[in-house]
């Protein structure tokens, strides 16, 4: 941890001057470490297409057919160990919570497990499931963050990975193609590859 | 030489922090960020005890029971709710004000003694039990509107 608020007196007895301090903390494992039960380590981020929540993204119709929906990044090498292909349906859960999303085959490290955070639930009906949800990825972080900063432990936690259901429409998975997430060599024949198309066209004339 | 009586005092008292910090985090888990750094700052207490354990065998047996009494006095059962966090984390800083000044004596001690290797520790554990007061008062001044003005 990084530690506390310094007190007025502190701060002017290093006579800050207008110069900005970076303070070194020691290092800290992560809370949770992959072990035999949740063997991933689990980490969230962003895709480019999308803003938080999407709650401005999602309605805009490109941003929006980028990205549509939730998907889980696993490498080749996990995906042949656990029996998966692009487009099936797997879920990752840890100890707090679950998620169900169709999996991307892209170059991420081995033994990590990559989702984006903007996939909630504004513009989702409630499924049946007996929790009610399954598709957020904060649903699986640890509840932690940093005390001074508030800066939460989103990145870090370890989860286990299963299939659900077989690739039903022999489609890929709808994950960006122009990113991070894009599918491995071999696989991109199976996967709409992001494209602006005609509806990211634009002209723009001036002085008539 | 009563360098033991210290060792000894500040090795249960460091014990006793860490059991303290572990009882209140498991009784405020909803409040997460309180379970958290409990339990980190728990481990820390461990490990500067385990620290300690090779000196207290090298200068000697000399009992003191401060510390235990103090923890009884302390810990002996959690609080609930808004105010009972902040009294329980109030008890956490008292028996880490006992630690740090405990820190500071075994530190006088120790560079008296030219023990090297012991000021080594002190160095490294003392700096660390300060920033443990120093989050308990940050938290519990975060807490404290709240508890003392607005909960009923």
């Amino acid at each position: 941890m990084t530690g506390a608020a310094s007190t007025e007196m502190e701060h002017r007895a290093i006579a800050p001057n207008g110069r900005a301090f970076l303070k070194a903390s020691s290092y800290l494992l992560p809370r949770e470490t992959p072990g035999e039960e949740y063997p991933f380590r689990y980490t969230t981020g962003r895709t480019i297409y999308h803003f938080h929540t999407r709650t401005k993204t999602a309605r805009a119709p490109q941003l929006h057919n980028a990205a549509p929906e939730m998907w889980v990044e696993i490498c080749p090498s996990d995906a042949t160990k656990l029996g998966v292909e692009e487009g099936d349906t797997v879920r990752v859960e840890s100890p707090r919570g679950r998620l169900e999303a169709k999996a991307r085959i892209s170059n991420i490290r081995e033994g990590v497990v990559f989702d984006p955070f903007h996939y909630g639930y504004f513009d989702q009906e409630r499924d049946d499931s007996s929790d009610g949800y399954a598709r957020a990825a904060n649903e699986l972080t640890i509840t932690q963050w940093d005390p001074v900063s508030k800066q939460p432990v989103f990145k870090v936690a370890a989860v286990k990975v299963t299939k659900v259901v077989d690739n039903a429409d022999g489609q890929g998975t709808r994950a960006p193609t122009t990113t991070a997430s894009a599918p491995v060599d071999g696989i991109d024949g199976l996967v709409l590859q992001t494209a602006g198309g005609s509806e990211a066209e634009a002209t723009e004339k001036i002085g008539g | 030489m009563h360098i033991a009586n210290y060792l000894q005092y500040l090795t249960k008292a460091e014990t006793n922090l860490a059991e303290g910090f572990r009882k209140i985090g498991e009784a405020h888990a909803a409040e997460s960020d309180i379970f958290y750094t409990t339990d980190t700052l728990a481990k820390q207490c461990e490990a500067h005890a385990e620290k300690l354990t090779p000196f207290c065998k090298e200068y000697g047996k000399e009992g003191t029971t401060e510390p235990d009494r103090l923890y009884h006095e302390l810990f002996v059962e959690t609080r609930s709710g808004g105010l009972g966090l902040l009294r329980d984390m109030q008890d956490l800083y008292l028996m880490a004000s006992a630690c740090d000044i405990a820190w500071t004596m075994v530190g006088q001690a120790a560079q008296g003694a030219h023990d090297m290797e012991l000021l080594k520790v002190v160095n490294t554990c003392e700096g660390q039990t300060t920033i443990q007061l120093k989050w308990l008062r940050t938290r519990m001044k975060e807490a404290a509107p709240q508890a003392l003005l607005v909960a009923s």
